[in-house]
């Protein structure tokens, strides 16, 4: 992990409630999910230009957005780093730490000083195959965001800002 | 409404014999007016100047099917002289009220730079008289008149031409198996348009004067009146032609099984046969739509512009900048169709389609209509409904004869926007311009080139500005050009954005690439009037980060803590801090836009199809979404027929349209 970021437990945060902030995929799990997954959830503070998911890695973590921005880079050796979506706060980064094969399918770097609310992959892992209450609350709302941006990026795709065809004018 | 006044009969009816057809020529030209009537001319039976009687197709027929018409020599016998005995020609009378080819405009730069556009005068046609017209030219120029004509824009060119017209209709005394103008009530009697009719018989003609002109005519020749048996077989005859005929020879629901079956598999099957070579359209006597063909001299300084008959089934008949609209033959049948039966009664409260079976004895592949719309109603596969309400087109303000004159614009500044973009700030004292409103455009006329339609991306008090993507030659011109410039402008036109909807309401703007561009005037309207709003939100998308528009300025409004501003481009390079995605990726962070929102989007359609979704999802209703359409126009008025979405003209009904008047129109491919 890159020496600029600072990690802290909830249980430590400032605020009594350990989520002072909206994370909409928590905030909208009943009460028993979402108090055992408040439980496993730790903090972590990142200076920006910190790649902390690596396209072809093991995911380590599923993390959301607590404050900042962070960009989802794929590598183009040609090209450099392409970033093709950035995510705002209550965006989920890591999808992948929890969807065979755990592999991360982009890189993950943030573009300004960021807040991430984390959860260890494999705990997270274990957690889901043995709580089915938690399993069958947190899943939906990863689909969800996991299908939003397949068909972001089917309209990304389209490229539709690019002119085509011949103007008659 | 031109359409020559029905008086009522109140002569008895005269018999012409055949030897004195000659005097009615005669009656006919006095006074130097042209007569026009049917020759027979290389195989086909052509309107064409008569010399005389003999010039008439005495002793022809015209037999017709499916993909057919051939002339044949009537057989031998007490009727083989006859000399309208035939259906009708394979052209009507449409290129006497509204030729193929009309002078509409010219441009020239003058030794000063300064760039002038004239619109020509309509015609001064020499007085015209047609011989041989039949029930359905008729209808079908009662249609025109209602299209060119009954406004809200007239063509100057077709009023002129209708002005001094007499007609001499004839009854059909046989139909050929294309036509069906009894199952349309267009014919086979004359009941509407013409001045004299003729009923033929083997001696003669039983003539009848519905109108002052006709009477004059008839007067002239000092007929004796036609005897009742004579006056009997005439109309017997018309009664034949009508029971040859038949009735339901199209389904009396065509118009709700069309418009309830926009995508039926029936169009696919269609498809597959027709060849999109546009001869339906050319001989059609109600197609009406036409193109701008720019003539210029070499050195690009003076140029003219002629206006000509078009097709909806050409390949650049829907082409924009961004693409085609109707790429498919089955879009193009389906707009061609359509038109005809259904949409057509809501743009002029009358059926498109007269009955005169020429598309289909002239279409090479012999494609049917009839069985088409039989084949469509007896396997709808949609309920057959009546159709939706439609934005009242009648309903709309006359477009006067000066709101189609050009005046100057000249360039005081070029601010170059992207790397093929630029905004062109334009001086102009036109009021009707100043006064223009969000969302409208003007047409912008420069010698040599096409006229493009441009949003008007900013108003001044002295000018306008013009934001232009640089996409074919005349808009590659207009991004090149220098300080102190001119141009011509013709506008404004259009309906645009009900900045009113929104008054008192949250207000949402969502523009993708070059959509920008009209909504800047709405943003600029929202500004100036904040109080009159609650929270406003702009949510802006583009390409790359170099190719966004008004950049500075929009960083400015980014500051501002009395609105909202959100950007995202498509793709980026590390070097962009911004946000990165689509911009209905946007929304997600703003759950608080609903139903108290109102919603104004441009970008391209499909991005403005997404957008209205998610604001639907959040609540935005869709009456209070806005989005602006972008079509081919020619015209900008609503007469050269190209921008066509359903039953709206999007120049003159828009082009801007709320979601729920669109309704699956908006989302309906190729339509």
């Amino acid at each position: 992990m890159p020496s600029a970021h600072r990690a802290s437990s909830s249980a430590t945060s400032a605020d009594p409630t350990g989520r002072p902030e909206r994370l909409p995929i928590i905030d909208g799990l009943p009460a028993g999910p979402r108090e055992r997954l408040s439980a496993m959830m730790a903090r972590l503070e990142l200076d920006p230009g910190v790649t902390f998911m690596h396209e072809g890695e093991v995911t380590q973590s599923l993390t959301i957005i607590v404050r900042g921005r962070v960009a989802l880079r794929l590598r183009v050796p040609e090209r450099g780093a392409v970033t093709i979506l950035t995510l705002d706060p209550g965006d989920l980064v890591g999808w992948s730490a929890i969807v065979p094969p755990y592999r991360a399918t982009t890189s993950a770097t943030t573009l300004e000083p960021t807040e991430l609310a984390v959860f260890d992959a494999v705990e997270l892992r274990e957690l889901l195959a043995t709580d089915p209450e938690l399993a069958a609350a947190f899943l939906p709302p990863v689909l969800e965001t996991v299908a939003a941006r397949v068909a972001a990026t089917r309209d990304q795709l389209l490229d539709l800002f690019r002119g085509v065809g011949v103007d008659p004018w | 409404m031109i359409a020559t006044a029905v008086t009522l009969e109140t002569e008895p009816p005269r018999f012409l014999p055949r030897e004195r057809f000659e005097d009615l020529l005669a009656a006919l030209g006095a006074g130097g007016r042209r007569v026009v009537g049917p020759t027979v001319t290389d195989g086909a039976i052509v309107f064409a100047d008569l010399g005389s009687a003999a010039d008439l197709p005495a002793g022809w027929t015209l037999k017709t099917a499916p993909g057919r018409a051939r002339l044949e020599r009537l057989p031998d016998g007490p009727g083989a002289a006859r000399t309208f005995h035939y259906p009708v020609s394979g052209e009507g009378i449409k290129r006497f009220t509204f030729p193929s080819r009309v002078d509409a405009l010219s441009m020239e730069t003058g030794a000063d730079g300064t760039v002038r556009v004239k619109v020509e005068a309509p015609a001064e046609p020499v007085p015209l008289a047609i011989i041989g017209a039949r029930a359905c030219d008729l209808a079908a120029l009662a249609v025109h008149d209602q299209v060119l004509a009954g406004g809200p824009a007239v063509d100057p060119d077709y009023a002129a031409r209708r002005r001094d017209l007499l007609i001499v209709a004839v009854e059909c005394a046989v139909a050929g198996s294309t036509c069906f103008c009894a199952s349309m009530g267009t014919g086979p009697e004359v009941t509407t348009g013409a001045d004299l009719i003729l009923g033929e018989l083997d001696d003669g003609f039983v003539v009848r004067a519905p109108t002052a002109a006709g009477g004059r005519i008839l007067a002239a020749l000092d007929l004796a009146p036609a005897d009742e048996d004579r006056a009997a077989r005439t109309l017997a005859e018309v009664a034949r032609t009508r029971a040859s005929m038949g009735t339901g020879a199209v389904p009396a629901n065509s118009r709700s099984v069309l418009i309830a079956n926009l995508d039926h598999p029936r169009w696919d099957a269609i498809a597959e046969r027709c060849i999109a070579c546009a001869n339906c359209t050319l001989v059609c006597p109600t197609c009406f739509c036409t193109g701008t063909e720019v003539q210029s001299g070499f050195d690009g300084l003076a140029s003219s512009a002629t206006r000509t008959w078009d097709s909806c089934f050409t390949d650049g008949f829907a082409q924009v900048a961004g693409g085609n609209f109707r790429p498919r033959h089955r879009d193009r049948y389906r707009q061609w169709l359509t038109h005809k039966f259904a949409t057509w009664w809501d743009q002029f409260g009358t059926s498109g389609c007269i009955g005169c079976g020429r598309c289909v004895a002239w279409c090479p592949v012999g494609i049917d209509i009839r069985a088409e719309l039989h084949a469509m109603a007896g396997a709808a596969s949609a309920p057959v409904a009546a159709p939706l309400p439609r934005h009242d087109v009648r309903a709309l303000p006359q477009v006067s004869q000066e709101a189609l004159e050009f005046t100057p614009g000249k360039v005081v500044a070029v601010i170059p926007e992207t790397a093929d973009t630029a905004t062109l700030r334009l001086a102009t004292e036109d009021p009707r311009i100043l006064a223009g409103a969000p969302g409208q455009f003007v047409m912008v006329a420069v010698p040599a080139f096409a006229i493009p339609p441009i949003s008007i991306s900013r108003f001044h008090p002295d000018g306008i500005e013009l934001t232009i993507r640089a996409a074919g030659a005349a808009t590659s011109f207009l991004t090149r050009l220098r300080r102190g410039a001119t141009l011509a402008l013709r506008g404004p036109l259009g309906r645009g954005w009900p900045l009113e909807d929104a008054y008192g309401r949250d207000v949402v703007i969502v523009g993708g690439g070059i959509g920008l561009a009209p909504l800047r005037p709405v943003i600029d309207a929202v500004l100036r009037d904040r109080d009159r709003f609650q929270d406003v939100r702009i949510y802006l998308g583009a390409r790359t980060p170099r190719e966004r528009l008004f950049v500075e300025e929009i960083d400015v409004l980014a500051a501002r803590e009395d609105i909202l501003v959100r950007i995202t481009v498509d793709r980026a390079g590390p070097e962009w801090l911004g946000r990165v995605g689509v911009v209905t990726q946007l929304f997600k962070t703003v759950r608080g836009t609903g139903t108290d929102a109102t919603a104004f989007i441009c970008g391209p359609e499909r991005m403005m199809v997404a957008t209205a979704d998610v604001l639907g999802d959040l609540g935005v209703p869709r009456e209070h979404t806005w989005v602006t359409l972008e079509r081919h126009m020619e015209c900008g008025v609503g007469l050269c027929g190209h921008c066509q979405v359903g039953s709206r003209f999007v120049c003159r009904d828009g082009p801007v349209f709320s979601v729920a008047e669109l309704g699956g129109d908006l989302r309906l491919e190729g339509l």
